[in-house]
């Protein structure tokens, strides 16, 4: 017998990550509220990530206690609170340009947890849907950017093919049937120096030029 | 250990149900054989599981093999100890790498069956002819485009070899990004044309037509647009009443009898028995590391180096197409941005620097397609602030005003570049896995420097105001694509497999996969994996078991 519990038990993560998600302590969501304002900052008609709730996001990705933290984010619920508690309050009062002192401390000698943190905050914020209609509102490049790209897709927003272009490249082809074919010596001569790899094929008629228009 | 019930012999086995095994399992079934056919992984429902979740099946892989369960080793030279690492991450699960592909079909070229005729032998690489032609090929390349689902312009590649029928469905419509790879064609005088993609964009074969999104791309397709064997070839071989699928089914060796030849398989099956399955034939299409890894372990006395490796070829001259591209930054301010926002969906591409040109200083070249850069979340380009002001700037200048244009790097065959068994690494089984050494020939590096700073003067024409290269580095697996492990051709003490991809020790094994590929060719593999796939099958079924052998004898 093949020991199941290796192979089909808890092979997948679960979708929509663990319910009902992990409860931080106010202390410990105002600390990690404070970070991720400063890994993405707001303005300039987007909001901050404190002011989106990625809280909630993160606390149903970041595997509960007892659980191996083996898919991304990576993180499980006792690392988080250690760090969330070893900042603590001071982190959440310090001026800005002092918090962000404290990251670039994290990411130069904690770069996995630094990494961790960076990459669960970034996935929380770009996935809220105030977001995405911030991105529709404020970058011409993501007015028809959507939440869900399946199973609708962009039918609605993609230019079509245009006459010009479609020329351009419409081809035509020679059937089989019409290609007179050629043997192809078996052994063709060895060199050793590098030669142009064309292969000469004999058609009825020449192959097909570029269309042009 | 306990045993379940022995279940009767079969005509054939076909290991691994992906683009080539799922092939085999349709064309033999439908010629009338009994099949049985095995998956390591589960047989999902596309429907219920697919969708275009990003966290899902970008961050968290759901597509790919677990790490921890089958972990691969990979080293970059032969003294090196090798590490743990994901390399080729494949789906393993039926549809196998149709679940998760870009669907890019292009044809090969006549040149990629004859690279040692036409270079001769160059230092460090082991270049080697195919025992067959394109024209052995064509009818089954004309079979799969029409039987899979196909969409491209017939033609509109003016370097493709002749072809016996043009695509059931029309390309795929352009992006902005792809008009704009057509405008710096045009101006430089290249033939950009549509890539041939594996997806339907009618209801060919009752299927469902393109939505116009790339959210398939790693991802899996909730619909039956793009081409997946999991939604077409599997259901058909099923259909025939012939096909028996056996799911998250393990298949730990090849059985032989005390004459040499293959007796059938040993499998552990989804309740952790051990079953022995018996058959007249087995068929491999495991990809070409993973049935390297299973010949390998199949040892037995007329066999102690592993299963049909008298020659000692099994495993070696690995080949793997590492992808490497040029990014193209756009501005804003100046330029129309790239949407429509579809993902990392291509629409154009080009053979303009498919064959030898000497001057560039390396042999071969390979296919270059345009895309977007990647998904809306996961999205980076080299370079890219990591957090705080200067990635959110980044974020707002950028998303969408970038487009890259990548090269499927056809690497050269280079013997001790391979596949073996680790000495030390286990799976969940128990097994040795896949060990991989590979270091690039130096032909892979001058290709890769030349064709990806030829991609950044492609960006510039299009109207890029900053060009970011990135070139070969080390092989990391990150195309899927897997070949060379076991070459066919007509000598069996240099090769492993006969032009039929039937082992030269065992006449009864058969490799469908892209271990059979001699040289890795400069195209994206499927499409020539599985029309080989389809040959041997239909040489197997109308042939081999009716008890009769064929050759293929190339015209000298």
């Amino acid at each position: 017998m093949t020991d199941l519990s290796l192979t089909s038990h808890d092979a997948r993560p679960p979708l929509g990550g663990w319910l009902p998600g992990v409860r931080l302590t106010e202390a410990q969501a105002a600390v990690l509220n404070a970070a991720a304002d400063e890994l993405i900052p707001g303005g300039e008609g987007f909001p901050a990530p404190s002011e989106v709730d990625v809280i909630s996001f993160i606390a149903r990705y970041v595997a509960p206690s007892g659980v191996k933290p083996k898919w991304f984010p990576f993180f499980g619920e006792d690392e988080l609170r250690v760090r969330l508690d070893a900042l603590g309050q001071g982190f959440v009062d310090s001026t800005s340009a002092q918090r962000v002192a404290v990251l670039e401390g994290l990411e130069r000698d904690e770069a996995e947890f630094f990494t961790r943190l960076r990459d669960v905050v970034y996935h929380a914020y770009y996935s809220r849907p105030e977001v995405i209609r911030a991105m529709n509102r404020n970058l011409t490049a993501a007015k028809d950017y959507r939440n869900s790209p399946q199973p609708y897709g962009y039918s609605d927003v993609m230019d079509d093919w245009d006459d010009e272009l479609l020329s351009r490249v419409r081809g035509t082809y020679i059937r089989t049937e019409d290609v007179r074919r050629v043997e192809i010596p078996a052994d063709l001569p060895l060199t050793t120096a590098p030669r142009q790899a064309q292969v000469s094929l004999e058609t009825t008629e020449p192959l097909p030029a570029p269309s042009g228009g | 250990m306990r045993h379940a019930k022995k279940p009767d012999q079969v005509d054939a086995i076909v290991v691994g149900l992906g683009a080539t095994g799922a092939t085999a399992a349709k064309v033999l079934s439908e010629a009338g054989l009994k099949v049985v056919g095995f998956d390591r992984g589960p047989w999902l429902s596309a429907k219920d599981h697919y969708s275009g979740d990003e966290l899902k099946f970008v961050n968290r892989n759901y597509l790919w093999p677990d790490p921890n369960l089958f972990p691969r080793t990979l080293r970059h030279d032969e003294t090196s100890a090798a590490e743990r690492f994901p390399f080729s991450p494949t789906p393993q699960l039926v549809g196998g790498g149709t679940n998760h592909w870009a669907g890019w079909v292009p044809r090969p070229r006549e040149s990629d069956f004859m690279v040692r005729s036409l270079h001769g032998d160059i230092e460090g690489a082991s270049l080697a002819d195919w025992p067959i032609r394109y024209e052995h090929l064509e009818p089954y390349l004309t079979k799969v485009e029409w039987e899979f689902g196909i969409s491209g312009i017939a033609g509109a590649d003016k370097y493709e070899p002749f072809r016996s029928k043009a695509y059931p469905s029309e390309p795929l419509r352009p992006t902005k990004f792809g008009k704009r790879f057509y405008e710096a064609c045009n101006k430089m005088g290249i033939n950009g044309f549509p890539i041939p993609h594996a997806m339907v964009t009618n209801n060919h074969k009752g299927r469902d037509p393109f939505n116009t999104t790339s959210f398939w791309n790693q991802y899996g397709d909730p619909s039956t647009a793009r081409s997946n064997t999991l939604t077409t070839f599997i259901p058909e071989a099923v259909a025939t009443g012939n096909f028996e699928l056996r799911s998250e089914s393990f298949v730990r060796e090849i059985t032989v009898g005390k004459d040499g030849r293959a007796t059938g398989v040993v499998y552990i099956d989804p309740d952790g028995n051990e079953v022995v399955q018996e058959a007249k034939v087995v068929v491999l299409g495991l990809g070409a590391i993973e049935s390297a890894r299973l010949m390998l372990m199949s040892k037995s006395p007329q066999f102690p180096d592993g299963l049909g490796n008298s020659s000692g070829m099994v495993g070696k001259n690995a080949t793997f197409h590492e992808y490497v591209f040029a990014v193209g930054l756009f501005d804003q301010e100046i330029d129309d941005p790239l949407h429509g926002w579809a993902g990392n969906y291509i629409s154009g591409g080009t053979f303009e620097f498919y064959e030898t040109d000497e001057n560039r200083g390396h042999i071969g070249g390979c296919l270059i397609s345009a895309s977007q850069t990647c998904h809306p979340i996961n999205w980076v380009f080299p370079g890219r602030p990591q957090w705080g002001q200067s990635l959110k700037d980044a974020d707002r200048s950028y998303f969408n005003f970038a487009m890259k244009i990548g090269a499927i790097l056809h690497d050269m065959p280079v013997e001790s570049n391979r596949v073996d068994l680790d000495p030390t690494v286990k799976d969940a089984w128990g097994l040795p896995v896949a060990r991989i050494t590979h270091k690039p020939h130096a032909n892979d590096v001058a290709m890769s420097k030349w064709q990806v700073d030829k991609n950044a003067e492609i960006l510039q024409v299009a109207g890029a105001r900053k060009t970011v290269p990135v070139y070969l580095d080390r092989m990391t697996g990150n195309t899927c694509h897997q070949h060379g492990t076991a070459r066919m051709g007509t000598d069996p003490s240099k090769t492993v497999l006969n032009e039929w991809c039937q082992s030269h020790d065992v006449d009864n094994l058969f490799v469908v996969d892209g271990s059979c590929f001699p040289t890795s060719t400069g195209v994206n593999p499927t499409l020539t994996m599985m029309a080989n796939a389809w040959r041997v099958s239909e040489y197997i079924a109308d042939v081999w078991s009716k008890g009769r052998e064929e050759h293929i004898t190339l015209a000298g």
